[in-house]
């Protein structure tokens, strides 16, 4: 057999912030992976669909194993749609092979680049918050530890592994093949209604007015409107329809080929978009029918999309917050980021049910996304808002993070972090697996 | 079709295996690690829903080959084509006079492969039709100094399909020789620039693309022809100064 080497890549989030170059293995089989794990001493983390925004998916100084041809599907039992596949296989592929059959996936984060594995490690969550988060899909995992050893986890076996991993970031292990469950579905398509909301008051009571009869739940807000109308947006709910008509095309992509200028992002552009968005809402049919490809994946239809951010990139901003304290608290964090004229086009308000993993994102309350170009001045505007969401019990999004200190993340996660750190100690991993993300975040006490 | 591929459960061999039962054939996969092929089988079952089958094949094991087609020809009455991609290369640590590199390098990229050809062509001889593609490569084309162990195995293959080639031309069999330069795949895997190899997935559309062709030897990417000729065309005075 020929002999294995690393190749140096350049390594970014999906925000282009941060990039770093480091050594990449990209196994075919799980025998190379077990070879190269059984003899590395440098420190190791998996890196599915490299779509997490910061650095979570990036080891600088050690192993990156890039899992993208861990990809076979292993089983699927059409009588309860629990499908076992590899971790490499991307949401992408999942839909390709079972959307024209009527299943669908239970959970999906707005993008379809993502890797199964990558969606257990960060445990992420999508637009239907009623039916939890990816976790409560995945039945059972197979995760390889630092020695090339590889143990099965789930309820019942080596169950502290199997909580600890949900949200862990990929610092328990490399997840190799996942079971999990697809949902029944009968057509390809959502009907979405679309309703306007002059501020954050109104999104809260359309919410709640929509909790029960709508499945999939998501606003687009304006993150620079003040006073009055601060937090007016457009909220999409929507359901599944039952017309039978079940397809995938494969979506043409449009490509950024360059890096905009930096300028291309500022408040008057900003601005200016965010007026027209809210307009056009108006003039919009407010039911329609639509491909759930184009209602999940928005963005996925343009590829690179840090670009219009210009080189440094962006950052995005994701925190959760408990229910008692959600409208409160996210009023102030708007408060300040509308006065600061620092957020960009992308803004997004969620409600959000708690999850199974130890660190996982997802409580009980709601969630509040927005998106920034990377620059000095967002640092501390971000810096600023962690206070608050800590002080408030609410949490920051790992897997969107690039910049949250060790400090403010033993405070968000203290709840099980210590108990996450203890698994890992029993399991010998705590010095195996790394990235740029733990790096930062390793120094909490 | 009956297709049957040699070297299946990674890199072009993968691939390959993938664009055909995505047409719509039935496919024999086979190599040495018996867990990938099954987990390859079962993967290519619930994309395509066409059949696959995992039979397991060591090429440096000369005894077991007999017993390979025996397996082989148990699920298939007809091979329509076969497809072999299996190929190893001795280690950077492994010196030229290796004994171990030497056998094992013959043995799979040439011997077993002459094997398991010997006895199909035979059977595509009396049904007077299938194709062969066969994966050689360009380092067969010329001996290097950096990799000649590789190179001579890969030169045999060559030499081997141009005398089956036209020994099968009048029963109506088809012996396309495959000349890749860079693939993207674990043999080259951090030995070259990503940038410039292909993906497998290109390869093995090629590869599909050859059939019903009667191409004689095809180089992947085509680029490759160019760059072999220049290669070629260099006086062994000169050559054996390089170090290549």
């Amino acid at each position: 057999m020929y002999t294995k080497e690393y190749r140096e890549e350049e390594l970014c989030g999906w925000g282009n912030y941060p990039c770093t170059h480091g050594n990449v293995f990209r196994p075919e089989r799980i025998a190379d992976l077990s070879e190269i794990l059984s003899k590395e001493r440098m420190t190791v983390l998996a890196r599915g669909g490299g779509t997490s925004y910061g650095d979570a998916s990036i080891n600088a100084d050690g192993l990156n194993i890039d899992t993208k041809r861990l990809n076979k599907m292993l089983h699927f039992d059409s009588s309860n749609g629990i499908l076992h596949c590899q971790s490499g296989v991307t949401l992408q592929e999942i839909i390709r092979t079972f959307l024209p059959r009527g299943w669908f996936l239970s959970v999906t984060p707005g993008t379809q680049f993502g890797t199964v594995g990558g969606c257990t490690a960060c445990d992420s969550h999508g637009k239907n918050w009623k039916d939890g988060s990816f976790s409560s899909y995945v039945k059972g995992f197979n995760l390889m530890l630092h020695d090339g050893s590889i143990i099965y986890c789930d309820e019942k076996n080596n169950s502290n592994m199997y909580y600890a991993t949900f949200g862990g970031m990929g610092m328990t292990g490399i997840i190799l093949d996942v079971c999990i469950e697809l949902k029944n579905i009968s057509s390809s398509y959502v009907e979405v209604e679309t309703v306007r909301f002059n501020n954050l008051k109104e999104l809260f009571d359309l919410i709640q007015e929509s909790w029960n009869s709508y499945h999939y739940l998501f606003s687009w807000i304006d993150s620079h409107k003040e006073g009055n109308n601060m937090g007016r947006g457009i909220l999409q709910r929507a359901n599944h329809v039952n017309d039978g008509d079940l397809h995938y095309t494969e979506r043409k992509r449009i490509s950024i080929p360059f890096n905009l200028p930096g300028f291309v992002i500022n408040r008057y552009s900003v601005e200016t978009f965010n007026a027209l968005f809210y307009t056009k809402a108006s003039f919009d049919k407010n039911r329609k029918r639509l491909h759930l490809m184009d209602y999940f994946y928005p963005l996925d239809g343009i590829a690179d999309w840090y670009r219009v951010y210009g080189r440094k990139g962006f950052l995005q901003y994701q925190v959760a917050i408990p229910n008692d304290n959600a409208f409160e608290t996210i009023s102030d964090l708007l408060k300040i980021i509308a006065r600061t004229k620092l957020g960009s086009t992308v803004a997004a308000i969620k409600p959000i049910l708690k999850s199974k993993g130890l660190l996982s994102f997802p409580i009980n309350g709601f969630t509040l996304a927005v998106d920034f170009a990377y620059n000095e001045e967002t640092r501390q505007l971000l810096d600023e808002l962690d206070r608050i969401v800590t002080s408030n019990g609410g949490r920051v999004y790992l897997a969107k993070d690039a910049r949250l200190n060790a400090d403010n993340f033993a405070k968000m996660y203290s709840e099980s972090l210590l108990e996450w750190e203890t698994v890992r100690k029993e399991y010998g991993v705590t010095n195996i697996f790394n990235s740029l993300m733990f790096n930062r975040l390793r120094g909490f006490k | 079709m009956n297709v049957l591929i040699i070297g299946a459960s990674s890199g072009i061999g993968k691939e390959t295996a993938h664009v055909f039962s995505q047409k719509g054939h039935a496919v024999i996969c086979s190599s040495r690690d018996q867990k990938e092929l099954e987990y390859l089988v079962s993967d290519l079952k619930i994309r395509y829903g066409n059949s696959a089958y995992a039979v397991p094949l060591d090429l440096t094991d000369r005894l077991s080959i007999k017993q390979f087609l025996d397996d082989v020809y148990k699920i298939y009455k007809k091979i329509d084509c076969i497809v072999v991609t299996a190929a190893t290369m001795p280690g950077n640590e492994m010196k030229y006079y290796s004994e171990e590199g030497l056998i094992n390098t013959t043995m799979t990229n040439y011997i077993g492969i002459a094997l398991i050809l010997n006895v199909i062509s035979q059977h595509m001889v009396n049904n007077n039709s299938g194709i062969i593609i066969c994966l050689s490569s360009v380092a067969g084309e010329r001996g290097r100094q950096s990799n000649f162990i590789y190179g001579a195995s890969k030169s045999a293959l060559i030499t081997y399909l141009q005398g089956l080639r036209g020994m099968l031309y009048r029963h109506n069999v088809q012996v396309t020789t495959v000349l890749p330069g860079y693939v993207d795949t674990l043999m080259s895997y951090g030995k070259i620039k990503g940038s410039l190899a292909v993906s497998p997935v290109y390869a093995a559309k090629k590869i599909y693309s050859l059939i019903d062709k009667k191409r004689n030897t095809v180089y992947i990417p085509p680029v490759w022809w160019l760059i072999m000729k220049i290669i070629k065309s260099i006086p062994e005075t000169i050559f054996k100064r390089l170090k290549l």
